[in-house]
Order: C-alpha cells, then structure tokens, then sequence
C-alpha cells in the first residue's frame, strides 16, 4: 500500500535545462570546512597572486596606486553587488546591468536641471523599472534569466541610442554640481566611500534582514522555499530590484567621472561584475555569496587589472587574465563548496 | 510451502555451488564501522531479503557487492570463483546488477534504445529489426514481452518502467539482481507485477537480492530473510521460521522494541478518549477536489484528532495534503474554519490559516541543504523574530534551539549545515519547523516518516502526539499500515481519487485496510465526520 | 499504423515541432507583408540573402541548440565565433584550407577544455563557459590587436559566395550539408541515441554505462569547431576580421533555436526545427533590411523578439498566467504537476 504521488521526484544528477542541474549531485570533493571556505580561498588565492607579481612590478605596492584601484574598483564593485543580489537568490546573473547603468547615467545628466535630488530620484527609477521587469519575468514565470537579460539589455541599448540619436549626451550648461562625487575627502574619492557604503548597506540587508535570508533560502532551494511559503516571486523582483538600485548608483558615478554619457558608457564592464562577484565566492546556482566577499573581489578584479596595465597588457590580454582568474574560482567554489546533499 | 518454495520455481539441488558467498566482511568508514563480519550467501533460483534499520550496513554490503566500495577484509566468491571488484564496471561484468528507487531509465527514448542503453555491442548504425527481434526476447523474461519494443518509455506506467530497467541489466547477462527499495514509489498493484516478474526470473535460474523497509513484501516475495543491525549479521532465516513480529524483533533489537511498544500502547490509550469538544473549532473541508487525480474528498476534522489517509499510487492522498497546503493552484478548495471561508491558493495562505504542509520529499520540497540546521528550523518563521525587517539573531537562535530540543535532534551544532544531518533527523527538522503551538491549526503530514528509520520513526510519531495534545490537527498520508494503525485516530481509505470509507480506528485491521484501499471493497459512500 | 521513418515523419510526431511550423508560417506572412509596404519586390536575391544569412549562423545556432539539447548551454560560442574568423584570416593568406583548420582547431581545444570541465566535474556549464567566453573575447582582442585585419584573398571569398541556383552559395551549401549530416547521424546511428539518452536522462545514462563525460566532451567539441569553422568562412566571405565582438551571434542563435522547437530545459529539439527556426529568423531580418530600417531599431527588433521567446519559453507562464487573475481554461486543461 502506497500512496507516493506518480512522478519520481527530480532525481540527482539529472539536468534542469540550460546548463542547470538539480542540485542534489554535487557532491563536494572536498569535505569538512566552513561553507564560507570557497570564497575565502578564491580571494586569497587571488591575493598571493597579486603580491607576488605586485613585488616586482614598480609602482605597484604603493599607496597611490592603492588608491586608485580602489577607485577603479568602485564603479565595477557597485555592479558586482547587484550581482550578487541576483546570483545569491538564484536566478544565475544579469546580462542587462552595464547597459542599465549607462541608460540611468544618460537620464540623469538631462535631468540635472531639475535639480540635483529629482535627477537621483528619476534616475534611479528608471534603473529599477528596467530590474523590475526583468525580475517579474524571471520571479513569475520563471524564465531563464540569461536570455530574459540578454534581451532586456539589448532592448536598452537600442533604445537609448534610437532616443539619444546615437549623440553623446550632456549635462545642462555650467552645472558641475553632480560631479562631487570626484572630491576626494581625506584623500580618498568620494566615489570609493559610496562604494564601500553600498558595501556595507546591501551586506547589512543581506545577513541582517528577513528579506537577506529569505533570498539565500530561495537560492538553495526554490520549491522548498515556495512550499514553505516564501513569496519566492517577490523575492526575485526584490533581488533585481536591489540589483538596479545597484546599477542607476553605478550610473550615477559614470555620469560624474565621465562628464557626459552615451550608451556604451559602461563598456564591458559586466564581466568584470560578473567576475568579481564568482572570484568572491558567490555560486552561479544559489544560495552562496557574501556582500563582503563581493567587495575584496571587485578590489581583486580592478586590482589585477591594474597590475596587467602597468606590465603592458592590451586589452585582450587583460581580458583573459579575468578569465582565467573566473575559471579558477568557479573551480575552487565547486571543489571546496558544500552545496548539494551529502549522499551515504 | 514446505520447502519455501513457491510454485514453479526451481528446487537447487544439494550441494550446489552458491551464487554468491560472501564471508567475513569488514568495512569502515574513518571512525565509523559499517560492517562487522557480515557473511551472506545466496543460491541460484533464490529470492534472498535483507532487512536492518538504516545504518545497520545494508547499504554498504550492497555497494560492496556492486564494486562501488572495497572491503577491509573478507572474501567473496560468485559462481564459485573468487572475486575482487575493482569498480563498478567489474561488478557488472561478473553479472551483478542493482536496481534502486530512482528510475534509471529515459523517458525520451523508446523501449528497445532504453533495453540497449550502456550496451559496449551495438553497431555504429543502428539496425532496427534484428535489434527488435532481441529486445523483445529479453522482455519476455520479465513477462512483458507483449509491449512493442518502439514504444516510447514515457507512454508506460511506473512498474513496467522499471521492469525494462531490470531487462536492461539482464541484456547485460546480470545473474544476481540486487533491488533496493523497489516498490517504494510503487502502490500494491503495481509491486505485484514486479513481483510476478521477480519470479519469472527467478524461476529461470537467475536470483534477487531484496532489500526493503517493507516487510510484508519481504515476508511475502523471498525465500531466506538475512536481518543486519549495527553491521552485524544477526539472523538468517528461512522464510518458514520467521513471521513478522520476530522480524520485527530482530531488526530492531531490544531496545527499540519497547519503545515501538510503548507507541502502540499510547495509540490505544488515545483512541479511547473522547471526541474533543467545540464543533466551532472544526476545520470543515467541504469540497477538495483536483482532476483528474482527486476528484472529491471533504471531512470535518475536530481540533487534536488525528487522520490517517491510506491508500495507494493514484489515490489522491498526496492530492488532497497539498491542495489543503496551498501547494495546488489548480485545485478547487473549499475549506471553512470558525465560520469562515479560507482562501488556500498559495502555501502562503495555507500558513496564514495556520494550516502547515510538510511535503513528503525533503529534499527537494522541503529543507534547505546548505543553510544551517538553525535557519531551516526557524527561517519560515522570520516574521516573527524580526522587527522592522530586521531579524533578532539572538531570539532566533533561543527559538532554534528549543526546537531542535523538542525534536530530539541532539549532538548537531545548530550552525552545521543542514546536509550533515542523518535522514531522519532531517526529517524531525522539517517537521520541526513547521511546529508552533500558538499558530498551528492543522499539520498536514504527507509520509511523515519516508526513509526514516525505526527509531527516528517512533520519534516521529512522538512529535505528532505531542501536537495534538496541544489541540492541533493532523491528517497525514502513509504507505505503511502498521504506522497508520499506530497514529490515527480516524482512518480515511481512498482509492483512485474518491473516498472509500471513513473509519475510527478501532473497526480497523491490516487487512480490512488492505480490501478497501485495493478495491476488494467497493466505494462506500461518502461520509462526513466520525 | 504504417511504419514511417525519417525525419520528417519524427517531425510530425513531436508536438514540439507545431511551433516551427507556425513560425515559419508566420514569418512568411511578415516578410511578404514587409516588402509590399516597401514597395519592393521580391527577387531571388533575398532568397540569397537568407541562405548566406543561414550559412553564417546556422551552425552556432546548431551549436547552442545541441548544447541546450544536452542540457547545458555554451556561452563562449559567440566570441568563438569571431576568434575563429580571426585566426583564419590570419593564418590563411596563402591557403585558405590552412586557416579553416586553423580555426576548427582552436574551436576543438576551446569546446574540449570546457566540455571536459564541466562533465568530469559535474558543474554547471553556465559559469564555465562564461569564464571561456571572456578568455576568447580577450584572445580575439590579443591576435587582431584591436585592428581590422583585411583578407587579401579575394578570391576566395568571391567564390565562396558565388549564387549557385540563385539562392545557395558554396558557403551556405557547406553548412546545409553538414546539417544534413548531424541530422542523419543523430537519427540512424548509436551515437545519435546516447546524445538524446544524455539530454533526457544524464543520471539514467551515467547509471546504464554510457559515456556521459564522453558525450557531452563531444557535443562541446563539435558545437565548437563548427562555430568556429563558420567563423572562419564569414572571415573569408566579408575579406576582412573585425574587433567588433558582440552578443548579436549569440541572441540569434538562441532565438532561432527556441523558435525551431528546441526546449531551454533540455532533451528536446530536432534539426528540421532548428533549420527552420534560422530560414525563419533570416526571413525576418530580411525583411527588416527590405523596409531600410536603422540598425538600432533593428536590434531592438531582435532583442524584443528574444524577450518574446524568452517568455514562450517560460515554464510557469501557462500555469499561472497574469498575477492577479487566474485563467480558468488553464485551470481546467492544465494537470496538476508532479
């Protein structure tokens, strides 16, 4: 006598589509140590790295070249904090968010001239409109997050050129209040604070809050979530929402360092969120990442990058430096990770 | 059956060469271990059960055999030679298979490519009629030789899934075939074409292994029972020394036999309470119903009672759990409590009713497996231990703790990684989490005790009591009669969706259980209330 | 039932393969109506078009559809793509065949090194192949050193393009006969049912024996020399190689392959559809030429319809519908899931 419903449940090892497995198979290969071991190795690992070529490289190992990775890796630590919004809770990463940053950047300069606060505000919205619908896509009917980004980027970067006419975009004449986000306040720019205060804040939400841990929860285990009640739809929007918040913050400070904006305004700099955010730790799959982590990855990334410039890297060469340093620790994450059962 | 042997089957004659002998085998695992001088011996022709609590090696003298594992010490020997497995593919080679729970079949492919699968002897183009001619040779070994060999798997029901799984082995030339938990997705219909297959089999010469929780099946299908506690052989037997209360006895040893005891004796001492009072504290389910696997259940419960759906595959039961839980959009759900209508259309409304559902898969519907022990115990509660959205650690860690005490998960750290815990520890942390005297109304418990041993088991059914003392309701699902009998207050017998008959538990017995939920007795009508 | 066999009769069997049909049925319909609203007419050179728009992406798109058909997905594909045109115009000035090998070389290293780290160690293929993705973005930027290179080989970028029967050209004949070929062997030989035992049942297949690792090392292997092959004959056709690395390769392909009936959750797809899903796209983006639209739109034209697919492809549309509101005739016809 048996009363199992028909269906076996999802069964380990057995493949959720594009590239998604049930999370049941991973059987970590190495055991024992804290779940934050992964990330704490990746950074590490990336650290020795920097220091050993770091020492022989002139220039490097000082202050004011400290200082102005830091700087660097605010704009690229900003998006790798929406990021790993998005990646804790699961929905793998956004594809969208550079060209969001630049759309919020190419907004705002024109609305300076409504004043200062309105143009933070209008901006700002308009970012998280763009999130949010990715996120209802993603949180309601569960669409795959790459392709649903994928287009939404897409759509935006057509659309601000269509609208701006394919012209670099100015801020109103004379007003340079906005860019007082290059002061530097006790030696450091301001730009470097406002990244580390995001830091601080999206970590705070993260470990502190329900909504921080009803994410990791979600991230781990979606139909648990659900089944328990979690309003896992809203907490996807919540994630990207938080995510564009992230991204209009990024805009914002593109708009300043760069004085005026267009649609390429944030490059490629995706990746390098994307990258940030795995070499700190944080699991493409869910339910794994710290805030913290985040930010000493963005300082890697922005570091290694720096390093590679000052040694006479081209673009291309700095570009596979990341990747390779990506490869690395999505390795050491599913080496020394623990998500996944532990099978007898 | 004088000689245990079932009709048609093949007598081995004396002094035969066994099948397998395995003698003297040691295993552990770091500090812990597994096996302690486990000897096993099976004959060609056999069907031999092997029963023992989770933990007890079962697992282990199984993955031994299969050549996944390598044994400290001892010796095996198979079609009188010795052997050493070295992996997997060994075993295989030597003709031991094994089939567990988990379908290994795909659903996309046809019969034939499914029977085929892994072959190393299949020609780069694919032939179809000779290969057909083959397939369906084999299939008549397992009885089902009717079934065109293009047919698409996923056209086929669950049994005869796995009775191709099994003719895959056997176009492997497996001789011993090793079943584990078989028929725990099965319902009793199904089991029994299984089993028919099993003795088709068995009958040509080849033997079985069967490992199973379920006893009645283990009592019913095989011709030697070996019992395994704590890695040590305690008994083989034949099947005519040995009922179900002795087997019982042996698995569970000394201990866990009073405690068992004792739960039953709790049992009957509450059902001779009286009904508890206030019909306006009745949940009144009026209409549940969700076609085409449900099509109408509605009962009234009273606040402590404690109901027991049995039935088999197919009968709703599961249907009816999740749709009371929010879990079933699709269903129509009619649910009255103090006068008023609930809304049920998600999990979170069934929890703001106070109506909790613990899914009958843990681990994909139910824990979270790299969060702490403390987050799955309190994480749904969060609302409550939290202020502004801010939660209050130190609160949830006292709440955390005094859950984890009350569901007897003891020795853990509360901040270890859910995945560390046993499987029925897990399982009292996902019951646990769901307990909450002041804000539980009804639990709804779909195979509370799945995959859980006999202790954790009895701790379980424990927990439950303990809820309903405490005026909560219950109704749970279970595939096992004896835990049914042991639980309910009220038995609810379904069959294919409807109800077959409301019963108290004490008009129940094993087998009155069994005809309804079999259909031997025909649907009575619908009855509301004890 | 008479016995039939084939692809097609496949096709027809599959519920999966309806929305083909309806696309291609559909997209006809837009790009007749497209050029009679520009008052153009239709000549055999739009045929042309499309065929060489299906010789350049047919195979990243059977790339990514395979690797969505097992179950995973490639990102690295389109910057594959580029690198591959790069290293052909570079290496093969003087022999062309030299740099078509050349680049289906760099494509077999690329799809066996990731193909191999994401089935012998069981990881998710999505931030393997991101990490690939970056790392041939950074070595296409590295060999064109951010300059146009220019293909001095004319000739054989002529002939590679030259109209054959009006539509086809040796370059898109090239890539429908490989078509043709995956198709043949993925339904007549072994190797054909173990990559569909792989994409419905991994655990099944690893469990019955079959070379899972093996399979899936392969289908990254041979989505990634085509990808990088077709690279190489986009190199020669256009005479030239770009720094211009984007993800229109990739939006295309996986439109094209949602839309010829390939599911993002794997196990399903067959080759009809997606040369279907790619005639159809082409026809499309035909048609967006035929009314001279500007490029922007265009790609936003392209971007909303793989937000469009991205939503057909959403496994909780049916089921839920609009929040807020709840579909009766769903409710009705939709089972209750496992």
């Amino acid at each position: 006598m048996a009363s199992r419903s028909d269906a076996p449940a999802l069964a380990a090892d057995d493949v959720t589509g594009a590239g998604m497995h049930a999370a049941e198979h991973r059987r970590p290969l190495l055991r024992g140590g804290p779940a934050y071991l992964p990330g704490v190795l990746a950074v590490t690992v990336g650290l020795t790295i920097l220091l050993v070529f770091g020492a022989i490289t002139p220039g490097f190992l000082t202050v004011a070249n400290g200082k102005a990775i830091l700087l660097s890796a605010s704009i690229v630590g900003v998006l790798a904090i929406g990021e790993t919004f998005v990646m804790i809770s699961g929905s793998l990463f956004s594809l969208s968010i550079a060209q969001i940053a630049a759309a919020t950047a190419m907004i705002y300069l024109p609305a300076l001239r409504y004043g200062i606060g309105a143009a933070i505000l209008i901006a700002l919205a308009l970012a998280v409109a763009l999130n949010a619908v990715q996120g209802s896509m993603i949180g309601w009917w569960r669409a795959n997050p790459i392709i649903v980004t994928i287009a939404i980027g897409s759509l935006t970067e057509g659309g601000a050129m269509v609208i701006s006419g394919n012209r670099n975009i100015y801020p109103p004449e004379g007003n340079t209040k906005f860019m007082f986000i290059l002061k530097n306040v006790g030696g450091i720019s301001v730009s470097t604070y406002l990244f580390l205060f995001v830091g601080l804040v999206a970590a705070i939400v993260m470990s502190r809050t329900r909504f921080g841990m009803q994410l990791y929860m979600m991230g781990d285990n979606r139909r648990a979530a659900r089944a328990a009640g979690l309003p896992v739809a809203n907490l996807t929007i919540g994630a990207f929402v938080a995510a564009g918040l992230c991204a209009g913050v990024a805009g914002l400070m593109l708009a300043a360092i760069s004085g005026q904006a267009q649609s390429s305004l944030a490059g490629n700099s995706t990746y390098d969120a994307i990258a940030a955010a795995l070499v700190g730790g944080s699991a493409v799959t869910g339910g794994r990442g710290s805030i913290g982590r985040t930010v000493l990855g963005a300082i890697v990334i922005a570091a290694v990058t720096d390093l590679a410039l000052q040694r006479g890297y081209n673009e291309g060469a700095q570009l596979v430096v990341k990747g390779v340093l990506v490869f690395v620790a999505v390795l050491l994450v599913r080496f020394a990770g623990r998500s996944g059962t532990r099978t007898a | 059956m004088s000689d245990g042997l079932t009709e048609g089957q093949v007598a081995p004659a004396e002094g035969d060469v066994p099948l397998l002998a395995a003698r003297d085998l040691w295993k552990a695992f770091g500090a812990t271990q597994a096996l302690r001088g486990v000897s096993l011996t099976i004959a060609p022709g056999e069907i031999h059960g092997l029963c023992g609590q989770n933990g007890a090696g079962k697992s282990t003298l199984v993955k031994i055999l299969t050549g996944l594992v390598r044994p400290d010490q001892g010796a095996i020997s198979f079609q009188g030679r010795e052997v050493r497995f070295a992996r997997p593919a060994d075993a295989q080679a030597a003709g031991i298979a094994v089939v567990d729970q988990e379908l290994s079949v795909v659903p996309a492919l046809t019969v034939a490519e499914n029977v085929r699968l892994g072959a190393q002897d299949t020609p780069f183009f694919v032939r179809k009629r000779k290969a057909d001619a083959n397939v369906t040779a084999i299939l008549e070994r397992v009885g089902i030789g009717d079934i065109r060999p293009d047919t698409r798997l996923e056209t086929l029901s669950m049994p005869l899934r796995q009775l191709v799984e099994i003719a895959r082995l056997l176009d492997r030339n497996a001789q011993l075939l090793i079943l584990d938990e078989p028929t725990a997705s099965l319902s009793r219909g199904d089991s029994l074409i299984v089993f028919a297959a099993l003795r088709e089999l068995v009958s040509r010469g080849h033997s079985v292994l069967y490992v199973s929780h379920r006893l009645d099946e283990v009592l019913d299908l095989c011709d030697k029972i070996t019992v395994l506690r704590d890695g040590q052989l305690v008994a083989m037997h034949e099947i005519a020394e040995i009922n179900h209360q002795k087997l019982v006895r042996l698995i569970v040893g000394e201990d866990g036999t009073r405690a068992m005891a004792e739960g039953a004796a709790n049992a009957a001492h509450r059902s001779n309470r009286a009904t508890h009072a206030g019909h306006e504290r009745e949940i009144v389910i009026e209409r549940v119903s969700l076609p085409p696997a449900l099509t109408s259940f509605s009962y009234r419960i009273q606040p402590g009672e404690v109901v027991g759906l049995a039935g088999q595959v197919g009968s709703g039961a599961t249907e009816i759990l999740r749709s009371l839980g929010g879990l079933e959009p699709d269903a129509l759900v009619d649910v009255t409590c103090d006068g008023k209508a609930l809304r049920l259309r998600k999990p979170a409304d069934a929890i703001a009713a106070g109506i909790y559902f613990v899914s009958n898969d843990r681990q994909t519907e139910g824990l979270f497996l790299s969060r702490s022990i403390e987050t799955n115990l309190v994480g749904t509660r969060l609302r409550l231990l939290s202020k502004l959205g801010f939660v209050r650690t130190g609160k949830a860690r006292r709440l955390a703790a005094s859950l984890a005490e009350r569901v007897v998960v003891r020795g853990a750290r509360l901040s270890a990684d859910a995945a560390d815990l046993s499987g029925g520890n897990q399982q009292k942390v996902f019951i646990g989490r769901t307990l909450d005297a002041s804000r539980n109304r009804l639990l709804l418990l779909d195979e509370p005790t799945r995959g859980v041993d006999v202790g954790g088991r009895a701790e379980i059914h424990n927990l439950i009591r303990n809820a309903c003392a405490e005026g909560t309701s219950v109704v749970f699902s279970s595939g096992e009669s004896d835990e049914v009998l042991a639980l309910a207050d009220t038995i609810i017998t379904l069959k294919a969706g409807e109800v077959v008959a409301v019963h108290a538990r004490a008009e129940m017995t094993e087998e009155s259980l069994l005809a309804e939920t079999t259909g031997t007795v025909g649907p009575a009508e619908v009855s509301v209330g004890v | 039932m008479a016995r039939r066999s084939g692809m097609v009769a496949n096709f027809r069997a599959d519920t999966g393969a309806k929305l083909p049909a309806a696309v291609i049925v559909v997209m006809i319909i837009v790009f007749v109506t497209m050029a009679h609203v520009a008052g153009r007419p239709i000549t055999w050179f739009n045929g042309y078009d499309i065929m060489q728009n299906f010789g350049e992406l047919g195979w990243i798109t059977l790339g990514i559809a395979l690797s969505m058909i097992a179950g995973e997905f490639d990102l690295s594909l389109p910057s594959l793509y580029y690198l591959g045109g790069a290293v052909a115009v570079l290496t093969g000035v003087g022999h062309p065949w030299l740099g078509v090998l050349a680049a289906v070389a760099v494509g077999i290293v690329s799809g066996g090194i990731q193909g191999a780290v994401v089935a012998k160690f069981r990881m998710s293929s999505v931030p393997v192949t991101l990490g690939g993705y970056i790392i041939l973005l950074g070595i296409f930027f590295v060999v064109t050193g951010d300059k146009s290179i220019a293909y001095s080989n004319y000739d054989v970028g002529a002939r590679l393009d030259q109209p054959i029967f009006r539509v086809f050209s040796i370059h898109s004949l090239i890539i429908v006969v490989l078509f043709v070929v995956v198709a043949a062997v993925l339904r007549y030989t072994r190797v054909g049912v173990v990559v569909r035992a792989v994409g419905g049942g991994r655990r099944a297949s690893r469990v019955a024996g079959v070379s899972v690792d093996r399979t899936l090392i392969g289908i990254f292997i041979v989505s990634a020399a085509g990808t990088a092959f077709s690279g190489a004959l986009l190199g020669y056709s256009t005479s030239a190689a770009t720094p211009n690395a984007d993800l229109s390769p990739l939006i295309f392909a996986v439109t094209a392959a949602v839309l010829g009936g390939v599911r993002l959750e794997g196990g399903r797809g067959s080759l009809l559809g997606i040369a279907i899903g790619v005639i159809a796209l082409s026809m499309l983006q035909e048609g967006l030429v035929i009314i001279n639209i500007s490029d922007q739109l265009s790609e936003m034209v392209t971007g909303g319809l793989l937000a469009i697919v991205a939503l057909i492809s959403a496994p909780d549309l049916r089921r839920r519908g609009f929040p807020g509101t709840r579909s009766a005739a769903v409710a009705a016809a939709t089972p209750p899931p496992p």
